[in-house]
This record gives structure tokens, C-alpha cells and sequence, in this order.
């Protein structure tokens, strides 16, 4: 395909540390997600699937650790990123929206200024200016630093998943503990070999970048001051002018009106002098206001000063999709924003979401648990389980074609309007990550799973170009079972009615053209 | 068919009646003071072994209604019958009827005892004959109001029905030994210590052998169980409006926050039995391990804490608490919103299994469509404080005809993508806009049978042509 990729998550894996041992939250998980595509990721609660975002994130929590594997964005991996050039991504080109309206909001702050606080803490023009210049030699310098740290960070993981480890013996465990820090000190050491170099140049390049923005500033405060002078010169003047006339005459009170246009002029101009240095109040309002008109939000200007509570909650997640647009990010990772909201607001809140990619040309990636929302979002779906993809692929393919028996279950488990048989629920829960199993993970709730399923976790299973399912049953060995019976009905009745539509549809055409040409006739 | 069908709504057993209920809230203080109208002026009724479904969104009244019903709120007004007794009763208009009854009395005391005077000044009537008249209008005068004061006092007990002891029980539970159900329990437990005295006396046994204890000690615990079951039946007898209540039951929507972290599931379980006058350790065991087995737990539960528990079987764990005081009633306060997607199927199956096997009547909050046409026999839609549209679930489903419950259906997301490519944009119902209330105000009318919208006379006629068009 020619589309562009902006996002692409190589085997990523993400545990998290407890007393008891790692929790694998996400085991080995890759997708890729294209310009102006929405992907869905669906899954139960538990499944791993808010973990992997926050890990694209890079806020997870502070027991998480990832594992291995790469997030790739922009030619950078976000695994590997120092904490300060990570601020340049999140927010800005990582927009994210989380569930609960309510609680990602500050309730004793105004909306309009949590609106724009992003854009004025981040509004110093010359500061970020000259961080451009230097940008580059300083992130080198500061990922080296961030390399060290994980390095580290490594080997106390690796020792504390052998120390949680019962299986391994004593002595095996010390030799491995040395052979691990043998193998972490001769990467340190290359590491740290590199690093006096990097940091000269970084310093060398803020120096030249700390010039280069003064000689600017000094440019633009000449210019300023010599606009100023001249309007000032002007006020002069006028005022002199005024001098030698009383206030009844008619001259005067066309100069006065003609000296508050001066006034006016130059405190426009000092605002917009301003503006070059940094990001005004007046500004940033300005931005919020259309923001908030983009989102949807009546009368913005009075909203701007209203607080949180003040919101109904489908309002409320408009507010949060604005502040989370203020930045222009171009990924949008919406964090289940509708699960909060009921359903004639969920609608609209949808939409708006729709609107917003197309206007912005957006990527979106949509975590949520309720397959009619998946249905009207996505472009491509991911079903996760236990930490796993167990199947993804296009829409119409995971919706008439589901492959995998946790698909299938997840389907068969809502009713829809004209449903009337007994629903199929998932016995069971989902297993516990402190010892993930070592099979399909599905395969204890699973009442299609095969013997195999219980000791060989299965591979991906092409199915069609963009259509894998991970499961035994499509190994040409396997025995064939049909999708259940409540989904092979629903999707059989939801194609008939489907080609009911497009018939009616082409009817409606031949009317309207009929009627057209009847129409010219005439 | 329809006329089947009618016949069969008017055999159905009525099992709560609602009218007019109205529950409001005072908020703020000083300046800022108003009143929430929550609920306002409500009525409908749920037939037995049925699945009603009250449909709207947050904020609408559905929960207030179903803890109104159920008196976790002093409603405001309006009356509420259960198994056709009143349970709630609207003490402001009693007062009203009352006041209104007394001055009608007064006025036409004073009438007739003018009327008398006049005769008497007019020398038609003796004294005697005068003093006779009057003392007849002042006890027909007495007895009408004495009958109207009763029927306020009523209104006013029935307002805190469920704590009200049954006086007449109370003054009769001393001579209890003159009821038949007390003859019955003594009679039994005579007949079965008497069989056991007999084993005795027959068999050939040694003073000290186990066999013997093991007769004696049965004899012993018969007397022990007669003496519960007497007390029981005092309870029975005296907690009549209690005994009722029970019968009504309610699930919450938070399964987390509606059980006790500190108490086991035992103990949760058991709660409602305790407060209901069930002492008998052995029958609560019992019980509640019945009740743990209809909603697919295992008695080994009973032990744990709540904390222990996934999301679904939190969920059974509050159906089993509901379950255990054997209602005929169960409200079900969103029981699977707060949910995983793989459990909701469980617990709507088990409600559903529970209406069959069980035949319990369930009065389903939600504000999701597609689970509510799967699961309901009745709807009614709800839309801040007002029923909208209230009846059959086909008729709704195929005719909907209030506008609001057209936007509701609208919204629904359905696992179909090209329905959903189909489907435009939601329309957000707006009564300003979708209604011209100035010339006559709405009220709910039956458009066709088992089908009521609220709506005036002209919007009336335009849902009738519709239905005829169909």
C-alpha cells in the first residue's frame, strides 16, 4: 500500500512489577496504523489494551516496565526516548482522550484556562526557537543518558525476574546475575565512552543557537522600538496640536478621537510585537474560542469562563477532545471516551469525533469494548486478549468473518435489536498474567479449543491480506467449525437486509433520474 | 389475535400499580433555592411474571423511580400499590380531600340546624322532638367526619407502611394458642416427638448407648424448633407490612459500591433474612447456599469477601441478596452497565432464567435499547421526569412515534458496519423545537392498544394517520 505510515509497534511487551512478580500485561503485540486511519482495539477489561497506548504514551505507570520490542514514530523508537524529548511528542503530536470526562479535568480551574494553559507554558517563542536550533545535539546527548538509565533499568528487571523465578536453581541464578552484568557494564562502558563527544557538540550548538536568538531578539526589539517611536512621535504632535484650542470647537473633538486611534494602534502593536516573543493571553484565546467552536461547544465565549461542574458530561468530553487538539497533534488516541456517556450523547460525541479526523486528517486509534461503537468508527480492528492480538483485520472482515473463538464470543455475547435467542456468554475470567498460560490463552473459556491449544500458544493465521486470526482452528489440520449459530444468523440478516438497502437505494437513483429526465422533457 | 390478546391483558395479575407519583428535590439555600422535579407525576403498571423496561437517559428519573417504588426516598406524591395494597400513599391530596369534605359537613350541619331553629321558632316542632333532631345531625355529623379522619390516617400510616406493626396482631398474640397455624406447629411436633418416645419405650436399649442420645437429643431439638417456629409466626403475624415489603427487591448498578467490603458474602447474604425475624443459624445457612446455587456460585463462596469476586459474580452476589428474602418483585437498577462486555451476557441470561423458572416479575432500569428489546415485555421510555411513551415492546419497537424515542432507537450502535455507514447523524431531541405545547398541554394518550404517547390533540391525529399509513 502507498499510504503513509505513522505509527508502527514492533513486539512490544509490557510488564509490571508487583510483589509477587511481573504482571505481563501485553505479550509481543504489533500493528501498524496508516495517515488517516482509525484502528480499533477491542477486548474485555484486563486485556492489555489501555496498557499498550499508554505505552505509546510513555505514561505508564511507575511499576511498568516495557519489556521489549519498539514503538516507531517519526524514524524515532518512543522505547527510547530521555523524558525531555519525549515532551515534544506527547501533546503535541500524541493527542490523547481519556474515559472519564469528569476526572481528567481540574474541577477548581476554569475551563477556558485549561484550555489554553497548554499553549501559554509551552508560548515562549524565543526559548523554543532557539531549542530548535539546538534540538537535535541536545536530544542526541540526552537519549544517550536515557540509553544508560534503561541499561540499568534492565538489569535490575532481569534480577528481579530471576529472584521471582522458583524454577531456577541458586547457583544458576548467580551465574546468570554475573553474566548479566558483565554484558550491562561493557554496554554502559560503549555508552559512556560516547558520551563527552555528544555532549561537546550539544554545548557547542547551544552556544551557537543562544547567539544566533539574541541577534534575532535584538533585531525584532530594534524594529519595535523604532515602530514605537514613530507612533509615539505622532501622539506627540497631536497633542500639541490640542494645546491652543478650547473643547467647544469641532476640531477638537475630531483630534482627541483621532489621538485614541494612535493609543489603540499602539497597544495593538505592542500585542503584536509580543506575539513574536511569546504566546499572548489574547492569543491563546482567540485559539480556544475556535477550538471550542470546532468541538462544537455553544456560546464559547461565555463557556470559557464557566468551571468543569458547570458542564454536562457529553460537554464535558467536548472540552476534553478541545484541550487535547490545542496542540495540533496528528495521532489521536481516544482511551474508551464514550463508556462514561449515554448513549444519545455517545452519538454526537462520535461524530464529533468523525468530523475532526476528516477535517484534521487525523489518525485515530479507538480503544473500546462495545462492538456497535467499533462498527461505526473503525477503518481496521484489533481484538485483544490476555495481553495479545488474537485477530485483527478490516472491519467487514471482523464483523461477517470473524475467525477466532474469542471473536465470535465477544459477538455473540450483546444482543442486537432482532436478537431473540439465548445469549452465548464467556464462561469463566480471563487467566492471571502473574503466570500467563502457556497455551492459547483463550483456551480454558473456549469451548471450540483443541488439545493443542492447551500446550502450543497458536501462530498468526493468514486469512486474507489484511485478515489474521491466531488460532489452531485454521491450521488446514484442524477440524472445521463453523462460526456459532447466533452470529452466522445475525450476519446473514444483516446482509440480506444490507443488499434490501442497496436495491431500495438503486430504486430511489432510477426514481430521481427518472423524475430528472422526465423534468427536462418538459 | 388482538382481541386474544386484550383478553389476556385484562386477566393479567396486576402486581404494582403507580400513579401519579412525583418525587422532588430541594436544592441550594437562600437566593439560589429550587426545586429538582426528579420525577413528576408518573403512572403505570407492571403485570405479573413480566419483564418491564423503563428506558432514558442519565439524568431522566428512571433511578428515582425504581428507589421511590421501593421506598429508599420519602416521595413527594402520588400512590403505589403492591400486590394490591397500598404501600405509599399521598398524604397532601388526602389532607386536601379532607379539608374540603369538613367544610361540605359544616355547611350542611349549620343548613339543617338553621332549618330546625326556624321550625322550632315557627312552633311546628316540639322541644323535645327538636332536641331529638339535633342530636341525630350532630352523630350523622360525627360519624361522616370520624369516617373522612380515618381515611387521612390511613394515608398518613401508609406513608411509613413497611415499619408499621399490625395492632390488632399485637393485642391477639396473647391468646395465640386460639389460632389454627399455632395448633397446626404443635400438633406436628407432638406427632413426631410422640413417634420418637415410642421408638423408645419399644426398643430394647442400653441407658448409655449412642443410639438413645442420638433419640433424645432429636427430641430436644423438635422442642427447640416448635419454639422457634411459634416465635416465628408472632413475627409473621405483627410484621405483616413487612412480610410485604420483602417481597420487593432491588439490584443496584454498582457492584462494587452496593456491597459491604467488610462483611462476607455470608453475611451480605444473610442480612435481609436477619432483619426479616429469621433466627435458625441452620436455616440461614441454608438459604443462603440456595440462593448461591441459583445465581451459579458454589456454597464455598459464602466465606470470601466481596473484594475476592470478578465484576460478574459481584453482580450474582447482589441478585443472590435480593433473591434470598424470596420476592415476587425485583427491581434491577442497571444491573449490567457497570459490566465487561463478556459478563452482561451472564447476568442477563440468569435474570432471564430467573423470570422463567422462578416466575419473579422484573422492572428492568436501562438505557441501553438493544438489551431492553432483547429482555422486556413492557417499555416505557422516560425523558426528565415524564413517561413519553409507554406499552407493549413490538408496538414500540415497530411504530416508535415520540420523537424522543425515535432519537433514543436512532442512536443505538448496532455490531453491523454497513449499518452504521448507513445511519446518519443522531438527531439530538429537542421538545422546543419538536413541540408546540402553547395552545394545549400534553398528556399521555392510547393510540392503539397496550400503546400510549404523550402528546396533545394535534399531534395526536398526525401518530394515528402514521400508524394507519404503515
Amino acid at each position: 500500500m502507498s499510504r503513509e505510515k505513522i505509527l508502527e509497534v514492533n513486539n512490544l511487551c509490557v510488564s509490571f512489577k508487583t510483589p509477587n512478580g511481573l504482571v505481563r500485561a501485553v505479550r509481543d503485540v504489533s500493528f501498524d496504523l496508516y495517515k488517516g486511519e482509525t484502528l480499533a482495539i477491542v477486548g474485555e477489561s484486563g486485556s492489555g489494551k489501555s496498557v499498550t497506548n499508554r505505552a505509546i504514551m510513555g505514561i505508564l505507570a511507575r511499576n511498568g516496565i516495557i519489556d521489549g520490542g519498539e514503538i516507531l514514530y517519526s524514524n524515532q523508537d518512543l522505547t527510547k526516548l530521555s523524558e525531555e524529548n519525549f515532551h515534544l511528542i506527547r501533546g503535541n503530536k500524541i493527542g490523547m482522550i481519556f474515559q472519564d470526562p469528569l476526572s481528567s479535568l481540574n474541577p477548581i480551574m476554569r475551563i477556558g484556562k485549561q484550555i489554553t494553559e497548554a499553549m501559554l507554558v509551552n508560548g515562549d517563542r524565543v526559548k523554543n526557537r532557539q531549542h530548535d536550533l539546538y534540538h537535535k545535539e541536545y536530544h542526541d546527548y540526552l537519549n544517550m543518558i536515557a540509553r544508560i538509565k534503561l541499561a540499568d533499568n534492565e538489569l535490575k528487571n532481569r534480577i528481579f525476574e530471576l529472584n521471582t523465578n522458583k524454577e531456577i536453581e541458586k547457583p544458576e541464578k548467580k551465574t546468570k546475575i554475573s553474566e548479566y552484568k558483565a554484558k550491562h557494564t561493557k554496554v554502559v562502558h560503549e555508552f559512556k565512552a560516547l558520551l563527552p563527544d555528544l555532549k561537546a557538540k550539544y554545548l557547542d550548538s547551544k552556544h551557537k543557537a543562544v547567539a544566533q536568538t539574541k541577534q534575532e531578539t535584538a533585531v525584532l526589539l530594534a524594529d519595535k522600538k523604532e515602530a514605537f517611536a514613530k507612533l509615539k512621535l505622532e501622539l506627540i504632535s497631536k497633542r500639541n496640536e490640542l494645546k491652543g484650542l478650547s473643547r467647544s470647537e469641532e476640531r477638537y473633538t475630531k483630534i482627541v478621537d483621532e489621538i485614541n486611534q494612535i493609543k489603540e494602534k499602539i497597544a495593538n502593536n505592542s500585542e503584536e510585537y509580543t506575539r513574536k516573543f511569546k504566546v499572548t493571553r489574547r492569543e491563546a484565546y482567540e485559539k480556544a474560542i475556535s477550538i471550542m467552536k470546532e468541538v462544537g461547544i455553544p456560546e464559547p465565549e461565555k463557556r470559557f469562563t464557566q468551571y468543569p461542574f458547570q458542564f454536562s458530561g457529553g460537554m464535558r468530553q467536548r472540552i476534553v477532545i478541545a484541550i487535547a487538539l490545542t496542540a495540533n497533534p496528528e495521532l489521536l488516541i481516544c482511551d474508551e471516551p464514550t463508556t462514561a456517556l449515554d448513549v444519545t450523547i455517545q452519538g454526537q460525541i462520535l461524530n464529533l469525533i468523525q468530523d475532526i479526523k476528516k477535517e484534521r486528517d487525523l489518525s485515530v486509534i479507538f480503544i473500546t469494548h462495545d462492538l456497535g461503537v467499533v462498527a461505526n468508527m473503525a477503518d481496521r480492528v484489533a481484538v485483544m486478549y490476555a495481553g495479545k492480538i488474537v485477530e485483527y483485520g478490516s472491519l467487514n472482515e471482523i464483523f461477517y468473518e470473524p475467525k477466532h473463538p474469542y471473536t465470535w464470543a465477544l459477538l455473540s455475547s450483546v444482543p442486537d435489536l432482532d436478537t431473540k435467542d439465548k445469549l452465548l456468554s464467556i464462561p469463566g475470567t480471563p487467566p492471571d498474567m502473574l503466570f500467563p498460560p502457556k497455551g492459547d490463552a483463550f483456551a480454558d473459556r473456549n469451548q471450540f479449543a483443541l488439545k493443542i491449544d492447551f500446550y502450543e500458544e497458536p501462530p498468526f493465521f493468514k486469512i486474507s491480506d489484511t485478515h489474521y486470526a491466531a488460532t489452531w482452528l485454521l491450521h488446514p489440520d484442524a477440524p472445521k467449525i463453523p462460526m456459532p449459530k447466533i452470529i452466522q444468523d445475525r450476519v446473514d440478516r444483516f446482509k440480506a437486509e444490507h443488499i434490501e438497502n442497496v436495491a431500495q437505494d438503486k430504486l430511489d437513483l432510477k426514481k430521481n433520474s427518472s423524475k430528472k429526465n422526465e423534468g427536462e422533457n418538459v | 389475535m388482538n382481541q386474544n390478546k386484550e383478553d389476556m391483558n385484562e386477566n393479567r395479575e396486576e402486581i404494582l400499580k403507580v400513579s401519579g407519583l412525583k418525587q422532588y428535590f430541594r436544592l441550594g439555600s437562600g437566593k439560589s433555592k429550587m426545586v429538582n422535579k426528579a420525577v413528576d407525576d408518573i403512572s403505570f403498571s407492571i403485570y405479573k411474571g413480566e419483564v418491564f423496561s423503563l428506558v432514558g437517559e442519565s439524568g431522566c428519573g428512571k433511578t428515582t423511580t425504581g428507589r421511590s417504588i421501593i421506598k429508599l426516598y420519602q416521595s413527594t406524591g402520588g400512590e403505589v400499590y403492591f400486590h394490591g395494597t397500598r404501600i405509599f400513599s399521598d398524604v397532601a391530596k388526602e389532607k386536601e380531600i379532607f379539608k374540603e369534605k369538613k367544610t361540605k359537613l359544616d355547611d350542611q350541619k349549620k343548613l339543617e340546624t338553621d332549618q330546625l331553629q326556624e321550625r322550632l321558632t315557627a312552633g311546628r316542632v316540639t322541644k323535645e322532638d327538636f332536641s331529638e333532631k339535633v342530636r341525630e345531625i350532630n352523630d350523622k355529623y360525627n360519624q361522616e367526619l370520624s369516617e373522612a379522619h380515618d381515611i387521612l390516617k390511613s394515608a398518613k400510616r401508609d406513608r411509613r407502611f413497611e415499619s408499621i406493626i399490625d395492632e390488632k396482631a399485637l393485642k391477639a398474640r396473647n391468646q395465640i394458642q386460639s389460632f389454627p397455624e399455632y395448633q397446626e406447629i404443635v400438633q406436628k411436633y407432638k406427632e413426631l416427638n410422640n413417634d420418637l418416645k415410642a421408638e423408645i419405650a419399644k426398643g430394647k436399649m442400653l441407658a448409655d448407648s449412642a443410639e438413645l442420645k442420638k433419640l433424645q437429643k432429636e427430641i430436644k431439638l423438635n422442642e427447640i424448633r416448635q419454639k422457634q417456629d411459634i416465635s416465628k409466626l408472632k413475627y409473621n403475624m405483627i410484621n405483616k407490612n413487612r412480610l410485604l415489603m420483602r417481597k420487593m427487591q432491588m439490584i443496584f448498578q454498582d457492584p462494587i459500591a452496593s456491597l459491604n467490603p467488610r462483611m462476607t458474602v455470608k453475611e451480605i447474604i444473610a442480612e435481609g433474612l436477619r432483619i426479616n425475624g429469621v433466627k435458625n443459624e441452620k436455616e440461614i445457612d441454608e438459604r443462603v447456599n440456595e440462593a448461591l446455587k441459583t445465581v451459579g456460585l458454589v456454597p464455598e463462596h459464602a466465606s470470601r469477601y466481596p473484594h475476592e469476586f470478578s465484576g460478574g459474580q459481584r453482580q450474582r452476589i447482589g441478585i443472590a441478596r435480593a433473591l434470598v428474602v424470596e420476592p415476587t418483585f425485583i427491581i434491577a437498577d442497571e444491573p449490567i452497565s457497570a459490566l465487561d462486555v463478556s459478563i452482561r451476557a451472564q447476568v442477563i441470561n440468569l435474570l432471564n432464567d430467573l423470570r422463567e423458572t422462578k416466575g419473579i416479575t422484573i422492572m428492568f432500569i436501562a438505557h441501553d435499547l438493544s438489551v431492553v428489546k432483547y429482555f422486556s415485555d413492557r417499555l416505557a421510555v422516560m425523558y426528565y421526569g415524564h413517561l413519553v411513551e409507554i406499552g407493549d415492546k413490538n408496538r414500540i419497537f415497530d411504530n416508535p412515534l415520540h420523537p424522543y424515542t425515535l432519537s433514543l432507537m436512532a442512536s443505538i450502535p448496532l455490531p453491523d458496519p454497513e449499518y452504521e455507514k448507513r445511519r446518519g447523524r443522531t438527531v439530538r431531541y429537542n421538545p422546543a423545537k419538536q413541540h408546540d405545547y402553547s395552545k394545549e398541554a400534553p398528556s399521555l394518550r392510547e393510540i392503539e392498544p397496550d400503546h400510549f404517547v404523550l402528546c396533545n390533540t394535534e399531534e395526536f391525529n398526525r401518530y394515528q394517520e402514521q400508524l394507519k399509513n404503515k
